[in-house]
């Protein structure tokens, strides 16, 4: 039997919820890179080299999971949402963290360059998005890239409602009470904000 | 050099495109080819923008929604694990390579 991404996310959800390691494993490794890209699109430009510290994005995540008993599966968009929200919050206490006890972060693994020890209990890393071919696989992480680059150029209210309705989820009437705006000015907003990206895109 | 209609005839054209994007992110499924019959001269630039437009807006799909072969990525360096190759024993995945699985193997009753 076939199943889709969304009903593997959620038998995954419900054996990690059960106590199943090797599930939340799984769940790491095939959301991991796309919590991490959320969460930089999400933050200002200048905390964003933080999170290339792969440690970090590492412990958030997993106790981000661990927590999953307080969470209730819907779909598979909620689920990453839910899932980069919460890892926001404990990386953003770890950052505080990291501020106040003055941690050395010469100590600190930067991504690109992490290589896993044997020591750690954690099995599953954070791998790059993937898909079918490696050329696939670059390609895909480079107009990742891109984006990211792309909407760091725009302007703040346009960056705003793009990650609002695409990277959050939110439907154009929470948009609009979020931001005071009417729904008719959100769709408008977020049309001349899409098409500044596409040609920031295309621009790089 | 360009005249005033001209410049008119492009604004035009671009605010046409914008409006497309707007009806397709509220998922009206705007027709492309009313939107070219409108402006036939513009044609090939519409048709660009509009297929440029698409591919970014898929960036945003890819980033919240993972493929099939994310799971089974996932689940297969994990099967791996326990395996016995020789004197050796697969006891766990400690990276994952672009298009192979990267193992950790430790020497077994030794």
């Amino acid at each position: 039997m076939l199943y889709s991404s969304n009903q593997k996310t959620q038998q995954l959800v419900t054996l990690a919820k059960g106590g199943d390691e090797s599930a939340l494993n799984q769940l790491c490794r095939v959301y991991g890179e796309r919590v991490r890209r959320i969460i930089r699109l999400r933050m200002a430009r200048e905390i964003r080299p933080r999170l290339d510290s792969m440690d970090l994005v590492q412990d958030a995540l997993l106790n981000a999971l661990r927590g999953l008993e307080d969470f209730t599966y819907k779909n598979e968009g909620d689920f990453l949402r839910w899932l980069s929200r919460i890892t926001q919050n404990a990386l953003r206490d770890n950052l505080d963290k990291l501020y106040t006890d003055k941690r050395d972060i010469r100590k600190e693994v930067r991504l690109e360059n992490y290589e896993p020890t044997t020591g750690s209990g954690f099995v599953g890393t954070p791998g790059a998005i993937q898909t079918t071919t490696p050329s696939a696989i670059l390609s895909k992480k480079e107009d990742l890239d891109k984006l990211e680059k792309a909407i760091d150029q725009l302007k703040p209210d346009y960056r705003e409602v793009i990650v609002l309705s695409k990277i959050d989820g939110l439907s154009y009437k929470e948009i609009g009470d979020r931001l005071g705006k009417t729904i008719d000015s959100v769709g408008h907003l977020l049309s001349r904000a899409m098409v500044a990206l596409t040609e920031a895109f295309w621009a790089i | 050099m360009a005249t005033m209609d001209d410049n008119n005839k492009e604004r035009s054209f671009k605010e046409a495109v914008r409006q497309f994007v707007e009806a397709h992110l509220r998922g009206t499924a705007p027709d492309i080819e009313e939107l070219v019959s409108k402006y036939p001269e513009f044609e090939h630039e519409i048709r660009q923008k509009v297929k440029e437009f698409h591919k970014v807006d898929s960036l945003f799909d890819s980033l919240v929604q993972a493929d099939e072969c994310d799971f089974e990525d996932a689940a297969a360096g994990l099967e791996l694990v326990g395996e016995k190759i020789g004197s050796f024993e697969i006891v766990e995945m400690i990276g994952q390579a672009v298009c192979c699985h990267q193992e950790y193997a430790r020497c077994s009753g030794r």
